[in-house]
């Protein structure tokens, strides 16, 4: 791949029989990107803009000095943590950007003896084709989808893209059974209301009645400074987002 | 409490008070084995007493009389501490006393009062069969409770495990409600153990306030493999013989080095020596000069203690030996008076060593006694016996831990040597490490990598076969996935790490673009976080 090739990997395609990922950074041991410990590639590059983005540098296409990390070497590293792993994760950027790349890694992972065990996890935005999952279905075990915002005005307010794409991908995953959580990322003010979030609950019960709900809660950390300005949510806020949606019947529900 | 109830457990609760003498937690001294057995009667026996010869019959009652033991315990003066000086070329110091009472384990310990609960889980697992787990939670939160709070100042231990129970639930659920107050419990795990036990010590860990120690997981299959008696996980972290005894000295490495570097320093300027600052010689002669005499000293000083114990009079608070409850007059018999017997033959003598990643920065001449070098200027600076000091790469490059695995294992061939310390004493010293198996505590933002930091105590930790006051800085993220602090636990034990005490970080870590990163870097702390 080609350091520009940002766009030309958004479907299925690869250029070439050596595929590498532009991994951005790795995060051999974290808590926080799917089920137990996990060993989490964050690669480079995403087609959402999002406001409230705390990694924004992970944004833009992988830059022409970026060197791409090949599958083994990826596999090597995780082999030496092993003992230590649920599974691994790869996010973003957007991990679907890179989906041959995601692909060939967790090909490579089930057909690897010492590592086979561990689960093969994405963390997406939610914004791909479905041939993008038809791709990496047979080799994932879960998917992590952040929705921004249900109404697709507010979606495009927040990433400055329509979430069309992003509420079948929620559909079609849960349908494969591959939903594994929904994240809503929460900002005051923004998409914060009751009735928002009464709203946005009915609709993914609709898509599955057990649906694991993780809030994130907005942080100005690392955020670009167009959003400094904007508002965390306080414990009270929190405590309330968490009310309306175990009301309106998550029964899955975590907080980050 | 229903009478069927009284009738179908009548043979539990006298099986269970001969038990508790093995249940029930080290001492340091062999004689005061005595004034265990005269405790138990006040936990037990003193209850079935108070009751007209009735035996605890339910969980209440049983849960009344160990509270009544325990304050009877935490209110008898303290055992005997003895500290010797640093005596050159052997800086120990030696702690000795009985664990059990108020005692110091190390001058340094923060926590200078201790009182060892026993395994809760089985003491109790008598009493608290067909009882609802609502019932078991607040009868055990209810103890647990009164113990800190009559009892205040006192760090108080309990063991758990391996296998599964409903004590064993309750008193993790009663951790992070009681917080700061609760107990240190130590959970014992094996393959038996279920996920869902370790699940619940992590969330403990995870509920807690940052930096906060009170769960411990050991590797049990590993530890008792390396033991020849049943242990219990005394103050320090130490792995002791249940209802035995034991004798403590601490070696600081740290001190030694630095002398053995003013020393080379010194014969360097005078013309009789080299090799100042350079790891081969330097090492070597650390290894095979200044060890042994370490340990010939520190054996003589446990010799020292344990003779004064013996042969001198009682320590303030000790008793005579035992009575039977039923006639004063006439001592302890029959099988307990057995079991004060078998404690006798499970008396050992612990070594503790301190500042072995200062010893390691000295050899590698990046101590400034050594070299010159600026303090802090190394790859990790903690802070330890000797101040701030850099550790030569503790963690991260692995001649440090190569050297350090040196320094730990030659220590314990060297105390596998020598000879029992003195009468009633079984086996040649144990090594412990009663501040981690580095000896410093390394501050929360300077750790090395985690696997890093877990796989160089791997390399060091079997040495201690006391047992290791290691902790592991657990992501917030446990909270919410325990299973998280499971699998890394999981990971360590299976690199050889034995033992774990967990603490979610002290310093809140956030993710920027893409790196964890400390929460103070990108948030002044005057700075408005909230609105």
């Amino acid at each position: 791949m080609s350091p520009e090739a940002g766009s030309e990997v958004r479907g299925v395609g690869t250029r070439g029989a050596v595929v590498g990922g532009y991994v951005t950074d790795i995060d051999r041991a974290s808590a926080v990107d799917g089920p137990g410990n996990r060993y989490v590639l964050f690669l480079q590059g995403c087609q959402f803009d999002c406001l409230v983005c705390h990694n924004s540098c992970t944004i833009p296409p992988p830059p022409r000095w970026m060197v791409p990390t090949s599958v083994d070497e990826t596999l090597a590293d995780i082999r030496s943590v092993e003992p230590f792993l649920s599974g691994i994760t790869v996010t973003g950027g957007e991990a679907t950007l890179q989906a041959p790349f995601v692909h060939a890694l967790f090909t490579g992972l089930r057909a690897d003896p010492v590592i086979r065990g561990l689960t093969a996890f994405v963390d997406t935005n939610g914004d791909a084709e479905a041939e993008v999952w038809e791709l990496l279905a047979p080799v994932t075990d879960g998917v992590m989808v952040d929705l921004k915002a249900l109404d697709d005005e507010m979606h495009v307010v927040l990433t400055g893209t329509s979430n069309t794409r992003v509420l079948a991908s929620i559909t079609s995953l849960a349908a494969r059974g591959l939903l594994y959580e929904v994240r809503l990322l929460l900002v005051p003010g923004l998409n914060d209301s009751d009735e928002v979030l009464d709203r946005t609950a009915s609709w993914l019960l609709g898509v599955d009645p057990d649906l694991r709900v993780r809030i994130n809660a907005f942080r100005r950390d690392g955020v670009r400074p167009c959003a400094r300005d904007l508002l965390e949510p306080r414990a009270e806020d929190l405590d309330r987002y968490r009310s309306v949606l175990s009301a309106a019947g998550i029964r899955q529900l975590t907080t980050y | 409490m229903s009478s069927e109830r009284s009738v179908r457990r009548s043979p539990h609760p006298d099986a269970g008070i001969r038990d508790a003498v093995r249940l029930l937690p080290p001492v340091l001294l062999p004689d005061h084995a005595e004034v265990l057995d005269g405790v138990l009667d006040e936990v037990l026996c003193g209850a079935r007493r108070r009751a007209g010869e009735r035996a605890p019959g339910d969980l209440a009652e049983a849960v009344a009389a160990l509270w009544a033991g325990y304050r009877s315990l935490g209110a008898r003066p303290a055992g005997r501490s003895t500290v010797v000086a640093d005596q050159d070329p052997v800086p120990a110091v030696a702690g000795t006393g009985l664990i059990p009472l108020r005692e110091t384990l190390h001058p340094e310990t923060p926590h200078p009062e201790t009182l060892h609960l026993g395994a809760l889980d089985a003491l109790l697992a008598p009493f608290a069969d067909g009882v609802e787990q609502e019932a078991l939670d607040t009868a055990v939160a209810d103890l647990l409770a009164g113990v800190a709070r009559d009892l205040p100042g006192t760090a108080a231990w309990t063991d758990l495990g391996p296998g599964d129970s409903a004590i064993a639930r309750a008193v993790l659920r009663a951790v992070p409600v009681l917080g700061v107050a609760a107990p240190v419990v130590a959970l014992r795990v094996d393959a038996e153990t279920p996920e869902s036990l370790r699940r619940a010590a992590v969330l403990a860990a995870g509920a807690l306030p940052p930096a906060t120690v009170r769960i411990h997981l050991v590797d049990h299959p590993a530890v008792s493999a390396g033991l020849p008696w049943p242990y219990a996980v005394a103050p320090g972290h130490a792995y002791l013989p249940a209802g035995g005894a034991a004798v403590v000295a601490v070696l600081d490495l740290g001190v030694a080095a630095r002398r053995f570097g003013e020393r080379r320093r010194r014969e360097v300027l005078a013309g009789t020596g080299s090799g100042v600052g350079r790891a081969g010689p330097d090492l070597d002669a650390f290894l095979d000069e200044v060890l042994p005499d370490l340990v010939a000293g520190a054996a003589a000083e446990l010799s020292l203690a344990v003779e004064a114990m013996v042969d001198g009079p009682l320590p303030a608070g000790a008793e005579p030996p035992a009575r039977e409850p039923d006639d004063p007059s006439r001592p302890v018999t029959g099988d307990r008076q057995r079991s004060v017997a078998d404690a006798r033959r499970r008396c050992v003598a612990v070594l503790g060593v301190d500042g072995v990643a200062e010893a390691v920065g000295t050899v590698l001449g990046q101590d400034p006694a050594g070299v010159g070098a600026a303090p802090g200027s190394g790859p990790v600076t903690v802070t330890g016996s000797g101040g701030v000091v850099d550790c030569a790469g503790y963690g991260v490059d692995a001649e440090a831990a190569e050297v350090a695995a040196l320094l730990v294992h030659r220590l314990a061939d060297l105390a596998a040597a020598v000879p029992p310390v003195g009468p009633r004493i079984t086996g040649p010293p144990l090594l412990h490490a009663p501040f981690g198996s580095t000896g410093v505590r390394v501050p929360d933002h300077l750790e090395p990598p985690p696997y890093n930091h877990l796989r160089t105590l791997a390399a060091v930790q079997p040495a201690f076969a006391a047992g290791a006051a290691d902790v592991l800085a657990l992501d917030a993220g446990v909270r919410e996935n325990p299973q998280a602090g499971v699998d890394v636990v999981r990971g360590a034990f299976a690199c050889g790490v034995r033992g774990l005490a967990l603490a979610v970080h002290a310093v809140p870590k956030v993710r920027v673009t893409g790196f964890l990163v400390r929460h103070g870097v990108v948030v002044k702390p005057d700075g408005p976080r909230w609105r």
